[in-house]
C-alpha cells in the first residue's frame, strides 16, 4: 500500500446531518478510488491559507462505481481549525486531497459476536463496518448514543444498514443512557467489542472490560486526537544541530515537515505509530494513544503528530 | 537440536490473573504441582470461590493431591482417573463461561495442547488461557507425507503409524494440529537411519 499516495478529489455533495455534523461526498477527479475495509480512515489535506490541515476521518461508505467516498465531520470549535474549515469554507465543487484509506480499527473476523458501540460522530466507522458485516461469521449488535433526536442525523442511514432488532438507540436528552457495564456483563466467549465516540465513552468501555475480566485483545477502540496547542519549543536535530522552532498552534510533525523532514505518518492523530521518533534529550509531553506506559516513561520516544515538549527544547535522533 | 524454531512452545510458569471473574484450573500428573505453585505465588489474590478444579492422574497421584484441593471451598472440583474423560468434558464446561473467564492448564505436553485446542474451539481468547508443560515431553507427531498422527513418541526417529516411513521429529509445532512435524529421515538413502535415541522424556 502506498501510504503517501495523494488522491485529488472534489466535493460533490454536502449534507447537514445534525446541527454540528456535516456529511461530505468526496469524488475522485479521475479514475476509481481504492476499496476500503470497514473501520478505515483517510487523511484529508485542506489547503487552508496560511497553513495546511491534515485530519483523519473514518470512511462511511464508497459508491458502487468506486468514484466517491462518504465521510462525516463534526465541527470542533476548540480544534485547530481543520473541521471548521471543512464546515465553513468547503462547498460543493471545492477541491481537496485525500490519502488512500488505511485501517487501524478492523473487525476481527473469527469473533463469534461483535458488539459495536458508538457515540455521536463516532458512528462513522460503525457504518463502515456494515459493509463487511455480511462476510463475518459472528452475530452483531449496534448501540448508538447521541445527545437527542435533533442530533439523530445518522438514525435513518443506520436503520437502512442495520436490522431493527440489532439496533439500539440511546438519547441523552431523554435520559435513555447506555449502561456499558451492564452491556458487557455476561457476554459469551468469543465476543469482541468495538467503540468509537467521545473519550468518556471509550474510557467507560475500557474500564468495564478491565473490571469484567475481558482480555484486552477483545476490546477495540478508535480515538484520533486532534493536535492541541501548547507552548512553543525548539526541536533540535541531533545529527546536524539544526534548530526548528515549533510555534504554539503547530504540531512538531508539521514543523518537521516544514523543515523538509520526510517523517512517515498515517493517522496524524496519535494512534497509528508511524511517526514514532527517537528522542536523544529533553522530556516529551506525551499526548498519544500509541506508546505504552513504559515507553512514555522512558522519554526515549515521541509521537510528533500530537505530542510536544515539557521544557524549552527536545533533541530528536534525526 | 535447534531451538530457533519459533513455533516450538516455550513455557513460563502459570501466572494467576486476578482480573478473571471465573477460573478453571486443569492439571494432569506433574502439572498439578504447577497449579499449586501458581496458587502459592498468587497469595491472597487467588480466589477459590470463583475457581473450578479438574485434576487427572493415577489413583495414587489423586490420593496425594486431594487434600490440597479439598481444604479450600471451590465451587466445582472433580478428579479423573481417565484424562480423556476430562478433555471430553471441557466443551460443555466452556459453553457456560463468559468473557471474564480464565483457563489455566498444566501437565504433559500432549495433554495441555489437547485441552488448549478444546478451549480455542470454544472461543476462549488466547489472552484468557495459559498452559504450562510439566512432566512427560513425549510428542505427538504428524507425518508430512501421509498426515497420520503418532502419539507418545520419545525418540528422535519413529516409524509413522500411517505409512510406516521413518520420521525425524522436527521442532516445528502446530497448535492447530496439536502435533510436531515429522518428515522422512532416510529420503536420500532409503534404509540408512541415524541412531535412534530417546530424547523426549
Amino acid at each position: 500500500m502506498n501510504q503517501k499516495q495523494v488522491i485529488p478529489v472534489f466535493v460533490s455533495e454536502i449534507k447537514q446531518l445534525t446541527p454540528i455534523i456535516k456529511q461530505f461526498t468526496l469524488t475522485a477527479k479521475e479514475g476509481e478510488l481504492p476499496h476500503f475495509s470497514g473501520g478505515s480512515h483517510l487523511v484529508v489535506t485542506m489547503d487552508s491559507k496560511p497553513k495546511k490541515h491534515k485530519n483523519p476521518y473514518s470512511v462511511v461508505s464508497i459508491s458502487p462505481d468506486r468514484k466517491s467516498y462518504v465521510i462525516a465531520i463534526r465541527r470542533d470549535e476548540n480544534g485547530r481549525g481543520g473541521s471548521m474549515y471543512m464546515h465553513d469554507q468547503v462547498e460543493v465543487g471545492s477541491e481537496l486531497e485525500i490519502s488512500a484509506p488505511y485501517n487501524l480499527f478492523p473487525l476481527y473476523p473469527p469473533a463469534q459476536k461483535h458488539i459495536l458501540i458508538a457515540g455521536g460522530v463516532g458512528v462513522t466507522p460503525i457504518m463502515g463496518f456494515m459493509k463487511d458485516m455480511p462476510f463475518m461469521i459472528g452475530d452483531y449488535e449496534v448501540h448508538y448514543a447521541r445527545r437527542s433526536e435533533e442530533h439523530g442525523g445518522f438514525d435513518e442511514p443506520l436503520k437502512e444498514m442495520v436490522d431493527a432488532d440489532r439496533l439500539h438507540f440511546y438519547n441523552d436528552a431523554k435520559g435513555i443512557f447506555l449502561d456499558i457495564r451492564e452491556l458487557m456483563s455476561d457476554q459469551p466467549l468469543g465476543t469482541h467489542v468495538y467503540v468509537c465516540g467521545p473519550t468518556g465513552m471509550i474510557n467507560a468501555v475500557l474500564d468495564a472490560g478491565k473490571e469484567l475480566g475481558w482480555p484486552d485483545g477483545a476490546v477495540h477502540y478508535e480515538i484520533f486526537k486532534s493536535h492541541e496547542t501548547g507552548k512553543p519549543f525548539v526541536a533540535k536535530i541531533a545529527s546536524t544541530g539544526q534548530e526548528i522552532h515549533v510555534s504554539e498552534d503547530e504540531s512538531l510533525l508539521e514543523a518537521l515537515e516544514r523543515s523538509q523532514f520526510n517523517i512517515d505518518y498515517l493517522c496524524r492523530g496519535g494512534a497509528c505509530g508511524f511517526c514514532k521518533t527517537a528522542v536523544v534529550d529533553g522530556v516529551p509531553e506525551h499526548r498519544d494513544y500509541f506508546l505504552n506506559d513504559q515507553e512514555k516513561e522512558s522519554n526515549k520516544f515521541i509521537m510528533p503528530c500530537v505530542s510536544r515538549c515539557q521544557g524549552n527544547q527536545i533533541v530528536l535522533a534525526l | 537440536m535447534s531451538h530457533s524454531i519459533r513455533s516450538k512452545p516455550v513455557y513460563t510458569p502459570l501466572e494467576y490473573d486476578a482480573r478473571g471473574m471465573h477460573n478453571l484450573l486443569v492439571g494432569l500428573a506433574e502439572g498439578v504441582d504447577a497449579l499449586k505453585e501458581m496458587i502459592d505465588r498468587a497469595g491472597d489474590a487467588f480466589n477459590p470461590a470463583i475457581t473450578d478444579i479438574m485434576i487427572a492422574g493415577t489413583p495414587d497421584e489423586l490420593a496425594s493431591i486431594e487434600p490440597f484441593f479439598l481444604k479450600d471451598d471451590y465451587p466445582y472440583i472433580r478428579f479423573y482417573e481417565d484424562k480423556n474423560e476430562l478433555i471430553e468434558g471441557l466443551p460443555s464446561y466452556f459453553s457456560q463461561m463468559n468473557m471474564g473467564f480464565r483457563f489455566y492448564c498444566a501437565g504433559p505436553e500432549q495433554f495441555i495442547w489437547d485441552a488448549a485446542a478444546m478451549a480455542t474451539r470454544a472461543h476462549v481468547h488466547e489472552q484468557q488461557m495459559q498452559v504450562e508443560g510439566r512432566g512427560s515431553q513425549a510428542r505427538r507427531v504428524t507425518c508430512t507425507h501421509c498426515g497420520a498422527f503418532t502419539s507418545d513418541v520419545t525418540t528422535n526417529i519413529v516409524p509413522c503409524s500411517g505409512c510406516g516411513l521413518h520420521l525425524f521429529l522436527y521442532d516445528h509445532f502446530s497448535r492447530r494440529l496439536r502435533a510436531y512435524m515429522g518428515f522422512r529421515v532416510d529420503a536420500e538413502i532409503p534404509g540408512e537411519l541415524p541412531e535412534v535415541v530417546e530424547v523426549f522424556k
